[in-house]
């Protein structure tokens, strides 16, 4: 059986990476998209060969769907799906609050609909075989985590330097992915978080400095530099790197340093690029989501990390604007 | 010439022995240390005169200046007694144990109307000082994220820089070279938030980050480590991003020179030692610098209260970590 797949909205341009990434998974097609830009949503159809169609019309015809909608708009995507029974893969971060994250997980079980959040980075080859490493006792007992992930320079105009559209910046855009790995990589949660941010490198309504000072449950500490300033003329889109430094070793892990270096004079677009040529991690997300459709089973990243992770995002806002650490409390589960 | 004498014969005695031969018209003339001065001089300048303890050194040898490089909870004693003297030092960072100690300095200092500087070799090396005359001049436009890293991984015990008392850890140590230079590079700063882990075999490895925020509104992030896996090499990175340039160094980069025989060998990296492919390394010119003041009675580049500065950054860190709140350089209380 094919697994029909749609996309729901194209504000997120993930979504090119993502349709891509289904056309080098058999058993998967993406047939539709919908988009509450009718205008955005059509070219999009266009460019990839897929119909367009309104959120009912392609909510009928699809058995899951990807949503790249800006952040605000998750819930109502989401939860549109889950009424139409449809399983969602959802860009990160699940949704602006802990609360609204929390709302869509409910949701989603409760229409007996898969829900799985987008965190491609932990299908990273070099960041799973640190993994392996990490549980062989390549570098003893784990103390501390460098993280970085890093990006370019955010443009005004969008929705994701919208306040309103996103939710917040750096923080709320480039947090979770090291969050995320953290977490996955050690089997604890972030108990408290530090934030130093700031808008500096462009003139946009959000915040643009994204570090912060975490520590995990069992004393772990953790440091992340998510902000958005690197130049326009970098070689390359930014970076995802994390050194795990233990009592007996330290693994350096960069999970896009597979790439050579293209040079050119002409075009529109001269000077050094770094082209990656490392395994694509976007496919073997989807390729997750597709066997949990598939089989009903239990995607890599359910729609319970994504609420993890949207409460550190919570917790390094609150300390930006105390300038004290913040405490993270798990309940019993 | 200038007649130096090294108080000290450890690592750093050989790292400015080295140099200072290097320089036209200075000398080490003697050494003075209560467990290896004989030996060191032996071994590496021959025609010093080795002495027991900087009082002799300086009762029987008429001297320019000294070099402090003795463990820094021994820096206050031996400055205030050579000062007293009216000879010049230029001392190894971190300029004391704890800030009433680097007032005792200070006030030596003041008193004898010495030269004297606090020897922040970093200030020195070739890339550290490049860097910061390009974001001087513009290059990055106004810097908003700072980041550094220095680190290294060792065998076995390391004596009195296992000793927290004596050395004050990583912070006091390792991470102060990045926090002058920060300092130095960004200006004033408002508060420091840090974590450190630590834990013990032979030696003591220690792990911090710390965040600063500088009065300009910029945000450093200093990552400071050394722990006992001996197969770390020496590492030293940093990266300054503005608002219209960015600056990257990575000595993970950096290889002149490698060499693949028989054996495996690395490419020479560490600072101190003598193989870097350069004709006038950091400790070269900072001694260079040294001399230079004094000929012209200039004020060194790093004075006593830089050195100051600099160690309120690394007691903020320490005091950060303990309390587990950000904590400002100015309210650093006298430890």
């Amino acid at each position: 059986m094919t697994i029909r797949l749609g996309v729901l909205s194209t504000a997120h341009p993930h979504c090119h990476e993502y349709v891509s990434a289904v056309g080098e998974i058999d058993g998967a097609d993406v047939v539709a998209v919908a988009d509450e830009d009718d205008e955005r949503g059509r070219e999009f159809a266009d460019e990839h060969g897929l119909e367009y169609g309104s959120t009912d019309e392609v909510l009928e015809r699809i058995d899951a769907g990807v949503v790249c909608a800006a952040n605000v708009d998750h819930g109502e995507w989401v939860r549109a799906a889950a009424d139409a029974g449809v399983d969602v893969l959802c860009e990160k971060p699940l949704a602006p609050t802990a609360a609204e994250a929390g709302e869509l997980v409910d949701v989603c079980e409760d229409a007996g609909v898969t829900l799985a959040v987008a965190m491609p980075v932990r299908f990273s080859e070099p960041i799973r075989q640190a993994k392996a490493a990490l549980e062989d006792g390549a570098v003893g007992e784990l103390q501390a985590i460098v993280g970085t992930n890093l990006l370019q320079r955010m443009a005004g105009g969008t929705w994701f330097t919208d306040p309103d559209r996103s939710g917040g910046g750096a923080i709320m855009d480039h947090s979770v992915h090291v969050v995320d790995l953290a977490r996955w990589l050690t089997g604890q949660e972030v108990t408290e978080v530090y934030t130093e941010t700031g808008t500096h490198f462009s003139d946009i309504a959000v915040e643009d400095i994204d570090v912060l000072s975490m520590e995990l449950a069992d004393g772990t500490i953790v440091s992340h530099d998510g902000s958005w300033r690197q130049p326009d003329s970098w070689d390359f889109w930014g970076d995802v790197t994390m050194r795990l430094i233990g009592t007996e070793g330290v693994l350096e892990v960069d999970c896009f340093d597979q790439t050579f270096t293209e040079t050119r004079d002409t075009g529109d677009d001269p000077g050094m690029e770094s082209i990656y040529w490392g395994t694509d991690m976007n496919e073997y997300l989807v390729r997750d989501f597709v066997d949990a459709v598939r089989d009903g089973s239990e995607p890599a990243i359910p729609g319970e990390d994504g609420v993890r992770e949207t409460r550190v995002v919570e917790a390094a806002y609150e300390s930006a604007e105390t300038g004290m650490p913040v405490e993270i409390e798990y309940e019993l589960e | 010439m200038t007649r130096i004498a090294l108080v000290g014969a450890g690592g750093m005695a050989g790292v400015y022995a080295d140099r200072i031969d290097a320089i036209d018209g200075a000398d080490v003339v003697a050494v003075a240390s209560p467990s290896s001065a004989e030996s060191f001089v032996d071994e590496r300048v021959p025609s010093a005169t080795a002495y027991a303890d900087h009082e002799q050194l300086c009762a029987n040898e008429a001297v320019d200046a000294v070099a402090v490089l003795t463990p820094t909870h021994t820096h206050r004693e031996i400055v205030a007694d050579v000062a007293e003297r009216g000879i010049d030092v230029i001392c190894e960072k971190p300029l004391a144990r704890t800030l009433e100690d680097a007032r005792a300095i200070r006030e030596a200092v003041e008193a004898s109307g010495i030269t004297f500087m606090t020897a922040h070799a970093v200030r020195f090396f070739p890339q550290y000082a490049e860097a910061k005359a390009r974001v001087d001049d513009g290059a990055v436009g106004e810097p908003g994220v700072a980041r550094t890293k220095r680190a290294f991984g060792y065998e076995g015990a390391r004596g009195w820089f296992d000793d927290v008392e004596k050395s004050g850890g990583v912070l006091l140590d390792l991470a102060i070279h990045d926090f002058d230079y920060l300092r130095w590079l960004l200006g004033d700063v408002e508060h420091v938030f840090t974590r450190h882990t630590d834990w013990s075999r032979e030696g003591t490895s220690e792990v911090s980050h710390s965040l600063v925020r500088f009065e300009s509104g910029a945000v450093g992030h200093v990552e400071a480590w050394w722990i006992e896996v001996p197969t770390i090499p020496f590492t030293e990175a940093f990266e300054i991003a503005g608002d219209e340039g960015h600056i990257e160094y990575d000595i993970d980069e950096v290889a002149p020179i490698e060499h693949y025989g028989m054996e495996a060998t690395s490419a020479p990296r560490d600072p101190v030692g003598d193989d870097l492919p350069l004709r006038k390394d950091g400790y070269y010119r900072q001694l260079e610098h040294f001399l230079d003041c004094l000929e012209t009675g200039s004020e060194p580049l790093v004075s006593v209260e830089e050195g100051i500065e600099s160690m309120r950054l690394s007691l903020a860190a320490i005091e950060s970590a303990e309390r587990g709140e950000p904590v400002a350089p100015a309210e650093v209380s006298d430890r």
